[in-house]
């Protein structure tokens, strides 16, 4: 996408959300997080303000001080945080004994590291956010800040090293014993999630873990239905297990028993 | 104008125009006051006749762009100081007389070379250390750049210098706690903290290897062990040694009785246990109780706990107690006092009290209406729990003291305290514990098939018949029910049921009792309230209420037990005339246990301080004999309880994070066999499992207070009765060299630090390679001692970052470090390569630069690095993925040892003089000076100077300048003999001030106090006051003002310029 285009949709949003009377701006996507919260700071230069706003004219809108000055871009795991000390009272499933890691997204912790709520380098945010929920936390662990692998167009113009890439955190993962990878993007959501098996069946590697969305687990911990609120069938994996787990889904043992005595 | 030149047309003017007031126009005050106020001083004008109009900051710094409008600006700026002169009153300046003396906080080098310095002027110095010893960071090193020469080489002279200079006086173990009064007569308060070790240490060594207690090593920076007392190199100044004492272990605080906790597990961890038996029973006659019967505060307390698990004290404390027979034989204590004492009652209380007593000198007979002695311990708690033997053989102890046994001797029957008195007896403990079953409004007593859990077990106790049936219920559900009902399954009954209103899940009973009883085939029935023993003559059921609802269950029994809390059996007040009994305890005033009939005291369960338990029993005995000492010496009434002492504090940060190590498990009887068997259901630990588990202790108290020092010690310097003493010192100056602490690497997680065993830091390093380090100054990584082949130094730890988490400064010195460290190794292993991978290759000082062009020759490799990934590959080697910013290419190597170059920031001994100085840190914790550039060795408050590294990153020759920069500073401050005040001074007016006490508060420099003479109102200390104004902004009633800036002046200068 051209970079002025880029700009001036980024200045659209910012004025529609301000002139909503909503000026905070919050993504799952830490991506469009990067993109927009960048793109306010280059639009405060003149020149390049100007150019959006010569495009913002035609739709009657217009990215000025006003915009600028108000706009806020969140995170939506900012959004959570910024709730967190009511989490406890609001939590309707345990999450206890699960262990879970956190995968950092690069465009949240490596393109605004200074403005990162907490450590750029050793992020925690979402397993903070669980504590509560009695998770195991992982912390720190080898390759950390290493990225999913999935780099846009990586995985389908490099497949082999982008999955490579995918291989060597799985690994990683796995010898930190954990339940749970959890993601702040919807993009290495997805790179995980769909290629988790079949790295797992071409290495003969095993992964014994799942992966999820920060907000996915949270809204799980919360009471959520994994079908019409978070979404768990749009996974590759299968994560019945671990919904069963957490007291998500009937256990399955209960079940079979009652259908042996039927 | 500052020049010459200028100085004489000021002359000129003021001379020929008859001028009073100089206004400046260029800088700041800060800048330039001294040079124009020393005109003004020549040419006889007033203290305040130079006004400072600051058109740089003001104005040219600010207008570059708009000149003319600048030139503008200017003009009304000094239009307006010219107004404002013209208000100007005159201000009065007084001299302060300056001691001859400094104090000197820090005694690394830079301090020590202060404190040199003055000594050799004249000046008296107190030379103030918080570490034991001086040397500070510099000792610690192996080498230092640019010369590669030997760091204790360079510094053992002025610690020797530090030692013998009779004006030098040395201060370790101290810190400062307070400082106020002017500059010249500043009053500083140093709190010195004891070493435990007097000065008659000859510094032997004996102490140390007679310690138990093992700690790391701080001065090894953790690379080593080292023992709680010792001293941390051979040139050590003072030379002495020091016991590191960090406070009581929580297990001990926690302990009723105070044991030694720690101590007896270090010992236990030495595998000297007859030594581990001896500290457990200096406080408690009954080791054995600890490691069975007690509820063990201690491990709940357990540092370790914070870890993984806490340390298993019972188990330890059960396998010491069964050493019994391998204790030294006990040293009869010598009678030293005449006087006879009696005691009432041989259980855990009356016996501890009377091996006190005996301890203390005192003839003791203890009378006990039983057979035997033991009390509760013998009678209550069943064989199987508390083996018989054991029981001898520590009873055995406490009467190998010199203590008489009268057995078979019942209060009231054969005796009574009046005849006691009369057979001369002066004091009597009654410790007659509770010998009743409490009564139930179920039943009469005496029906067959029922009874009461205390006869039932004193019965067995006694080996007297019990017919126990088939089926028991026991009725309650405490320890004694339990104890109960497992003694019924060995005497033949087939079933037992505990029946309880607790719910099954909360019990009053110890759970580990709970857990063995129902292995053994006890059932628990929780909820139930028994109210009806059903069953004519002989008992068959009992039946109980069940829920709020309050249905009706039955079970069914031939024998029903009911285990209800034991009472006190008032039978013995017959014979004890006086004594009191309200509410089933002995009346006794709380703060001496005596009773009211004087001379007669109480203690243990039967008492009103009443405890729960032995250990509790045990402590009260202790308290007792305590209490009768204090009445038999006519010495102070005062409370007997133990005072509490400050308990060890541990931050989190300080407990390592490695891999949990379990506790060992304890062993317990097995199989079907048990529930008839007598014999001890716990198996306890071996001593291989003993000691592998007195080793988790993490020793977080330092000192065990084992005393093993002060059995080997020939020169008898122990000394525990030490007490931190504070003193005030009146000195005319203070330098501040506090110097540095190294920026934690685990704050950086993706480094590893703190988790991966080879990744350590350049002072780590330098103990490695140090010939007086751990490992004789052979490279060893930690992991397993090999020598490593590929080392790679990150540089830039912590320093330069931009991030939350580190400093944004450069900390000057790594680079160099790195450097040197490189070339030893080089130098030593060739074969070794060694990385250097730097952000920029900074060396600036002198030969710093030739130093590493040679370091490179040697064959070391520098890349200029941004740090990617750190990870731990199986054999503890790390695999580090960096990019080479020179090249643009990325790199992925394994290496063997990492070394992080971790940064430099204000240390916490800096921290705390700035919190009682009143001197400004800056964000990475150094002390900020009075200016960056014109007076950096002068901090924010008059009087007192910097050195070293408080005051900012730098390497030993800096020091060194900057420390005798600052002392030529303080020489020459005290050398004018006295102190002009500044002019520009606050002062209060006393009719206006209401003594609110606002403005000593907020003032930085402490030169406020509010003094009552008969009205309370502020005085300022002009001579220390710096005319910051601060007081003023604050003061509520306008009553303060400061020189120079009162309402007219002010006013006249924003009229000016409006």
């Amino acid at each position: 996408m051209p970079f002025q285009t880029t700009l001036a949709v980024a200045a659209r949003n910012a004025c529609v959300a301000v002139d909503a009377g909503h000026p905070i701006q919050s993504y799952l996507c830490s991506t469009c997080y990067a993109i927009n919260k960048k793109s306010r700071d280059v639009l405060n230069v003149p020149e390049y303000r100007r150019q959006a706003n010569e495009t913002l004219e035609k739709i009657g809108r217009r990215y000025d001080d006003r915009v600028a000055g108000t706009i806020q871009h969140r995170h939506s795991l900012e959004i959570l945080w910024s709730r967190h000390q009511q989490i406890p009272e609001l939590i309707r499933r345990r999450l206890s004994g699960i262990k879970v890691a956190t995968h950092p997204a690069c465009h949240y912790c490596k393109v605004f590291p200074d403005e990162v709520l907490g450590d750029s380098e050793n992020f925690m945010l979402p397993e903070d956010l669980l504590e509560s929920t009695g998770i195991v936390k992982t912390g720190n662990y080898a390759e950390k800040t290493t990225h999913c692998g999935a780099g846009f167009r990586q995985i389908f113009v490099n497949p082999s090293l982008s999955l490579a890439v995918t291989r060597e955190k799985l690994k990683r993962l796995a010898a930190e014993k954990i339940d749970v990878l959890v993601h702040m993007c919807p993009n290495c959501s997805v790179q995980f999630d769909r290629y988790h098996d079949a790295i797992s069946e071409s290495s003969g590697e095993e992964y014994p873990f799942v992966h999820l969305h920060v907000q996915q687990l949270v809204a799980l911990a919360l009471g959520a239905d994994p079908d019409t609120v978070c979404g768990v069938e749009s996974h590759s994996q299968d994560l019945e297990p671990i919904l069963e787990r957490i007291g998500a889904r009937p256990r399955r043992s209960a079940t079979a028993q009652a259908e042996g005595s039927d | 104008m500052c020049g010459t030149e200028g100085r004489r047309r000021i002359e000129r003017a003021v001379q020929s125009r008859g001028l009073d007031h100089i206004v400046i126009g260029a800088c700041s005050r800060r800048v330039q006051g001294p040079t124009f106020e020393r005109i003004a001083r020549e040419l006889r004008l007033g203290e305040n006749a130079v006004a400072f109009a600051n058109l740089r900051e003001g104005c040219s710094f600010v207008h570059r762009d708009e000149p003319a409008k600048a030139q503008k600006k200017a003009e009304t700026i000094l239009a307006a100081s010219v107004a404002r002169a013209a208000q100007q009153s005159d201000l009065k300046r007084s001299r302060t007389f300056l001691q001859r003396s400094a104090v000197v906080v820090g005694g690394g080098i830079g301090g020590m070379s202060a404190a040199e310095e003055l000594a050799d002027a004249g000046i008296e110095v107190h030379l103030v250390e918080r570490q034991q010893s001086l040397g500070g960071y510099m000792a610690r090193l192996s080498k230092t750049f640019p010369t590669e020469d030997c760091a204790m080489c360079s510094l053992a002279p002025r610690l020797a210098n530090a030692a013998t200079d009779s004006r030098i006086h040395v201060h370790t173990l101290s810190e400062v706690t307070a400082v106020s009064g002017p500059p010249g007569e500043l009053r500083v308060r140093v709190l010195h903290r004891p070493s435990f070790v007097s000065e008659r240490c000859v510094a032997c060594g004996r102490c140390t290897s007679a310690c138990p207690v093992e700690l790391e090593s701080d001065f090894d920076f953790g690379m080593a062990k080292r023992k709680a007392i010792g001293r941390p190199f051979a040139n050590a100044v003072p030379a002495g040694f020091v016991i590191d004492f960090r406070g009581e272990a929580p297990c001990r605080s926690a302990c009723p009785v105070h044991t030694a906790v720690q101590g007896v597990v270090a010992l236990v961890a030495q595998g000297r246990t007859g030594d581990a038996y001896e500290l457990a029973s200096r406080e408690n006659p009954f080791p054995s109780v600890c490691g069975r019967i007690c509820p063990h505060d201690c491990e709940t307390e357990c540092t370790r706990g914070r870890v993984d698990e806490a340390v298993a004290i019972a188990g330890i404390g059960r396998f010491i107690a069964d050493q019994v027979e391998s204790a030294k034989p006990v040293a009869v204590p010598t009678a030293v006092y005449s006087v006879r004492a009696a005691v009432v009652g041989a259980g855990p209380a009356g016996l501890t009290a009377a091996r006190e007593l005996a301890r203390f000198g005192y003839h003791v007979t203890v009378f006990e209406a039983q057979p035997e002695a033991g009390g509760a311990l013998r009678f209550v708690i069943p064989e199987f729990r508390l083996p018989r033997e054991l029981l001898a053989a520590e009873v055995a102890r406490v009467l190998a003291h010199g203590v008489e046994l009268k057995a078979g001797q019942r209060c009231g029957a054969d005796f009574t305290v009046d005849s006691l008195l009369a057979a001369g007896f002066q004091a009597v403990l009654l410790a007659v514990g509770l010998q009743r079953a409490g009564s139930v409004p179920l039943a009469a007593s005496g029906r067959p098939g029922l009874a009461t859990a205390v006869e039932l077990l004193r019965s067995q106790a006694l080996g007297e018949p019990i017919p126990v049936g088939r089926h028991v219920v026991v009725v309650g559900g405490g320890d004694d029910a339990f104890d109960a009902a497992r003694t019924c399954l060995r005497l033949g009954a087939e079933s037992a049921t505990v029946a309880c209103p607790e719910d099954a899940a909360e019990l009053r009973a110890e759970a580990d009792l709970v857990a063995e009883a129902l292995e053994e085939g006890v059932e628990v029935e929780g909820g139930l309230s028994a109210f009806e023993i059903v069953g004519a003559g002989a008992v068959s059921a009992v039946r109980f209420r069940k829920g709020p609802a309050g249905e009706t269950v039955e079970l069914p029994a031939d024998c029903v037990v009911l285990a209800t809390e034991r009472e006190i059996d008032e039978e013995f007040l017959s014979g004890a005339p006086g004594v009191r009994v309200v509410a089933g305890q002995i009346v006794v005033d709380r703060a001496t246990m005596m009773t009211e009939r004087p001379g007669v005291f109480a203690a243990g369960d039967a008492a009103a301080t009443g405890p729960a338990t032995p250990i509790e029993a045990i402590a009260a005995g202790r308290r007792a004999a305590r209490s009768i000492h204090n009445y038999l010496r006519g010495e102070d009434w005062a409370e007997v309880w133990e005072p509490a002492r400050p308990t060890a504090e541990v931050a989190d940060a300080d407990l390592s994070t490695g891999k949990p190590e379990w506790r060992q498990p304890m062993p317990v009887a097995a199989g079907p066999g048990r529930r008839r068997s007598w014999a001890e259901v716990r198996l306890g630990f071996t001593a291989d499992d003993a000691v592998a588990e007195a080793r988790r202790c993490v020793a977080c108290g330092g000192c065990s207070e084992c005393r093993s020092c002060e059995t080997v010690c020939p020169a008898h310097a122990i000394d525990f009765d030490q007490e931190p003493w504070e003193e005030e010192l009146t000195v005319g100056a203070m330098v501040i060299a506090t110097g540095h602490r190294e920026f934690d690497a685990r704050r950086k997680p993706p480094l590893g630090y703190g988790r991966y065993a080879n990744v350590i830091t350049q002072s780590q390093l330098a103990r490695l390679v140090s010939a007086s380090g751990p490992t004789g100054g052979e490279l060893r990584r930690p992991s397993d001692g090999a020598v490593p082949k590929r080392i790679f130094m990150l540089q830039c730890v912590g320093s330069r970052d931009q991030t939350s988490r580190g400093n944004t400064h450069c900390s000057a010195i790594c680079c160099l470090f790195a450097t040197v460290h490189a070339s030893l190794i080089k130098q030593e292993h060739p074969d070794c390569e060694v990385t250097i991978g730097y952000t920029d290759l900074r060396a600036p000082g002198k030969a710093h630069e030739e130093y590493y062009r040679l370091v490179s020759t040697r064959g070391v490799r520098y890349v200029r690095t941004r740090f990617g990934e750190l990870i731990e590959e199986p054999d503890k080697s790390l695999r580090v993925r960096f990019e080479d910013t020179v090249t643009g290419t990325k790199a992925e190597e394994l290496f063997d040892l990492v070394v992080l170059s971790v940064g430099l920031e204000g240390s916490d001994g800096t921290t705390q003089i700035a919190r009682v100085a009143g001197l400004q840190q800056d964000a990475a914790g150094f002390l900020k000076e009075y200016h960056p550039k014109l007076r950096p060795v002068d901090s924010q408050r008059a009087g007192i100077f910097l050195a070293g590294t408080a005051q900012g990153p730098k390497n030993i020759p800096d020091t060194i300048a900057q420390a005798k920069a600052a002392a030529a500073r303080v020489m020459s401050m005290l050398s004018s003999g006295f102190l002009m005040t500044p002019a520009e001074v606050a002062w209060s007016d006393p009719a206006v001030c209401i003594g609110c006490g606002v403005c000593e508060n907020v003032c930085p420099q402490g030169a406020v106090h509010v003094v009552d003479d008969g009205i309370a109102h502020a005085v300022v200390e002009s001579e220390s006051c710096r005319g910051c104004g601060i007081c003023v902004a604050e003061c509520p009633s306008g009553a303060m003002t400061l020189g120079g800036f009162s309402d007219a002046e002010i006013l006249a200068e924003v009229t000016a310029r409006a």
